[in-house]
């Protein structure tokens, strides 16, 4: 993913790490314990 | 658009008791995962609590930095815990200050960047090494750290290399600290409001990001810290401001407790192994989360 300034923040931090509450790419024990 | 499925969960369940759940089993399972390796170190983390005086090179350039073992053993009412430097916050500055890492290249971190740190003990690392990277650099702590915490802004103010009748002046301003881009501003988390920052910044000044390095350790100021960064966020309410918070992880109890009270406000995001040096990466004992309001 290119960042520039058109990239919105929520964006940029997803492109650097991941999300606590996003269960589709957090910790893998978190995909075990929610397999929402 | 496509949702992700926790995007898809918040807003079904979005503002419900279930959702309330949810949060707390999500900082569970954070914290679970922080603490499931075996860290390096195991001890409080400060860098060395006699010392009354220590010299720490970052990036080529020494910073003498006075503590206060005095401080640190005392009864002072407004905590003790600023009183030295801990053993993170070297480690955060030199991670910062690199160039090719993740907030320079995403933009979040620039030469016009305004930071705020809460906390920041009467070190200031983190501080006098990003005030010569950035344009303005707010290091706010409790009053009774503030007049060391000046005497080290002073002390490592870089040269002023401002004109003097048209020769160039190398001499730096040991008592005023003219030269430097670090400012320190008194600020209470449980008393203070966020206009508190009009001492240093105007009103229509923006904040780019908020540090907490190594706050998160009693657990009757884990909702007052949320709370100040969450009044701090909505000052300029059409400004998104970034919140990142570095941590050595001691306590599971305490950290699943902050992260439950961050996730009720906050967006948040624990940076990947790829984005951070090697001595703050998974497994290291310490983690680094970013968060914004939501």
């Amino acid at each position: 993913m290119t960042l520039d300034s058109s990239t919105s923040l929520e964006d940029k931090l997803s492109a650097i790490g991941h999300e606590v509450l996003d269960v589709d790419e957090g910790p893998s024990y978190a995909q075990t314990l929610l397999p929402l | 658009m496509k949702y992700s499925m926790s995007t898809k969960v918040r807003l079904m369940l979005k503002p419900c008791f279930l959702c309330s759940v949810l949060t707390s089993v999500l900082s569970l399972i954070e914290t679970y995962d922080l603490f499931s390796h075996t860290f390096p170190q195991r001890n409080l983390g400060m860098v060395d609590h006699k010392a009354g005086h220590l010299e720490i090179d970052i990036a080529g350039d020494r910073y003498d930095i006075r503590q206060s073992p005095g401080l640190l053993t005392s009864s002072n009412t407004e905590g003790t815990t600023g009183a030295a430097l801990w053993k993170i916050s070297p480690l955060v500055a030199e991670w910062l200050i690199d160039k090719t890492n993740a907030l320079w290249s995403a933009g979040i971190l620039h030469p016009d960047a305004v930071v705020l740190e809460l906390g920041c003990g009467v070190t200031g690392l983190i501080g006098l090494v990003m005030s010569k990277r950035i344009a303005r650099y707010i290091l706010s702590d409790q009053r009774s750290v503030l007049k060391l915490l000046q005497e080290n802004v002073d002390a490592n103010a870089p040269p002023d290399t401002s004109k003097v009748q048209g020769r160039t002046s190398r001499k730096a301003h040991p008592i005023t600290g003219k030269a430097s881009k670090a400012h320190v501003l008194a600020l209470n988390w449980e008393v203070d409001e966020a206009n508190a920052l009009d001492e240093v910044l105007g009103a229509a000044d923006d904040i780019d990001l908020v540090i907490v390095c190594d706050c998160v350790f009693n657990d009757f100021l884990l909702q007052p810290l949320v709370t100040m960064c969450q009044k701090i966020c909505l000052r300029l309410p059409e400004k998104k401001t970034l919140l990142l918070i570095a941590q050595q992880l001691r306590s599971d109890e305490v950290y699943s407790t902050f992260m439950d009270i961050l996730l009720r406000r906050f967006r948040v995001w624990r940076l990947s192994d790829a984005s951070l040096s090697p001595a703050l990466q998974n497994g290291s004992g310490f983690a680094v989360h970013l968060a914004v309001l939501q």
